[in-house]
């Protein structure tokens, strides 16, 4: 079957007169709504004044704490929540690691570990720099402060590193976002490393080395000491109608809720009803044991598909602060409704 | 983005924004609503749009939250069908009836993706959905469509 947009276009009507009437006297609504209404113009200039005066104080509050955009910060950007619960903020270690160079300077701001992912926010700071950076200045492959990081060969991605001294390349299992800091020069990198999902569980306080510095095979390393986190879930098998599922690991922080499943069919299902069993685990919610969704989904990471018979699924979901939480595979109804499973559900806590 | 320049970008994506809604209601009537509300509360809304570029996207996810509106509310009045409403007109009727016998979340990932040509990307923040899950949306949206194609040409 072939799916391109002018097939797929052919399938639905073209757009009915009704419609466009309705967008037409909808738009003439607004055009008169336009007119008559000069106080919206105010009502924005207000809007930026009290979005002003809100950064202004903001910042001044974050000044006075000595706050930097950190991890939670980089979250809330991307989600428009952080979503962490009360207790998160224990988690985090500021000012880990530091290094100097001669354009640049790096260094570790804040790191979390919570069991399921290291964040990471790193600064680059253009040692020579009198003013914060714009916008402009960070695109522009010309500005004094992109002529430093490219004469330091610095980086500000990574999707590689070394823990306790092996390394790890995190492709896939990565997240890396960047923004202008507040200081001078500054620029401020955020790594989501998902290391339960690469079933990267370190035993105790572990070292990190990011090598964000260098090329060609010769680089220098960011490195900082993180601090281990609590235990939590052991794997456990249980077995569907048709699957083996394994819970190889669930960690439920303040943070976020991380969890990884190994899926391995039945040697007799054929490859379609594999399919749907790897759909209805895809399409997994974090429940309560009535069935209610308890968080959202925030990254879906599936990995080792193997001949369409297994797969593994890292999940990350917001946190939860329930007694009992559990994940559960999801079917279509007869109804065509997404509807939870739970006779196949596995207990998280 | 000033009003001019909003009827302009709408005018743009009408046929965009009908195809969204019709994914969801199939039916003209509640489109034309659908639409109706959703452009109102885009204009009186426009401040939260922060890059004009993405226009496109947010449309789509006004015009969907407005869709799904509109059914949470059919589902609670009286409707008497009117069987004299005749199916709206197609050129591939087939591969229409397969989409209709999607669930609406497989569906508008489809239609978003291969009709709209949103990057999954797009549809996954359009959706508020992790990528990954619109992967497997349209994964499992192509096999469901290509096996219901397949019983029909078989039957």
């Amino acid at each position: 079957m072939i799916f391109n947009t002018e097939r797929m276009r052919c399938a639905y009507p073209q757009t009915p007169e009704i419609v466009r009437e309705h967008v037409e006297q909808t738009l003439a609504d607004i055009h008169r709504e336009a007119l008559r209404q000069p106080p919206r113009r105010y009502a924005r200039r207000l809007s930026f004044a009290v979005t002003l005066l809100l950064v202004a104080l903001l910042a001044a509050a974050a000044i006075a704490a000595g706050a930097h955009f950190g991890v939670f910060d980089f979250m809330a950007k991307m989600f428009g929540t952080s979503g962490v619960l009360p207790g998160a903020e224990e988690l985090v270690q500021q000012n880990l690691g530091r290094m100097e160079l001669a354009h640049t300077t790096l260094n570790v701001d804040e790191a979390v570990y919570d069991g399921g992912a290291l964040h990471v926010v790193y600064s680059v700071t253009q040692n020579d720099a009198d003013a914060p950076l714009t916008d402009q200045e960070a695109e522009d492959p010309q500005s004094t402060f992109n002529l430093a990081i490219a004469a330091d060969q610095v980086h500000t991605e990574c999707d590689w590193f070394y823990l306790n001294g092996t390394e790890y390349c995190m492709t896939n299992c990565s997240t890396c976002d960047t923004m202008i800091g507040e200081n001078d020069g500054e620029l401020l990198c955020y790594l989501d490393i998902q290391l339960a999902s690469a079933d990267i569980v370190p035993d105790g306080d572990f070292t990190v080395q990011l090598p964000v510095a260098g090329g060609h095979g010769v680089y220098q390393t960011l490195d900082f000491t993180v601090k281990a986190a609590e235990e939590n879930q052991q794997p456990v098998v249980l077995y569907c109608d048709n699957a083996a599922v394994t819970l190889k690991s669930a960690f439920l922080s303040p943070v976020r809720t991380y969890v990884t499943i190994h899926l391995e069919m039945n040697a007799d299902v054929t490859l379609h009803e594999a399919d749907e069993t790897f759909c209805d685990w895809a399409e997994a919610e974090l429940v309560d044991a009535q069935g209610n969704e308890l968080a959202g989904l925030t990254e879906l990471i599936p990995q080792n598909l193997v001949d369409g018979k297994s797969v593994d699924y890292s999940y990350t979901f917001l946190p939860v602060d329930a007694e009992e939480a559990y994940l559960a595979p999801t079917w279509i109804n007869e109804q065509g409704e997404w509807a939870v499973d739970m006779t196949r559900a596995i207990p998280l806590n | 983005m000033d009003e001019q320049t909003f009827a302009a970008a709408v005018r743009q994506q009408e046929n965009t924004l009908y195809r969204i809604a019709f994914s969801v209601l199939h039916n003209d009537a509640d489109c034309a609503d659908a639409l109706q509300d959703a452009l109102m509360r885009a204009w009186r809304n426009l401040d939260s749009l922060k890059d004009e570029q993405a226009f496109r996207g947010w449309m789509a996810r006004i015009v969907i939250n407005c869709s799904r509106d509109i059914l949470r509310r059919r589902k609670f009045r009286t409707v008497e069908l009117d069987d004299t409403v005749p199916a709206p007109i197609v050129d591939d009727q087939p591969l229409a009836e397969a989409l209709a016998s999607l669930a609406e979340g497989l569906r508008l990932p489809i239609t978003l993706h291969y009709m709209e040509g949103m990057s999954v990307n797009e549809v996954a923040r359009v959706m508020r959905l992790p990528q990954g899950t619109i992967k497997n949306r349209l994964f499992r949206g192509r096999k469901k469509l290509a096996a219901f194609m397949n019983e029909e040409e078989f039957e």
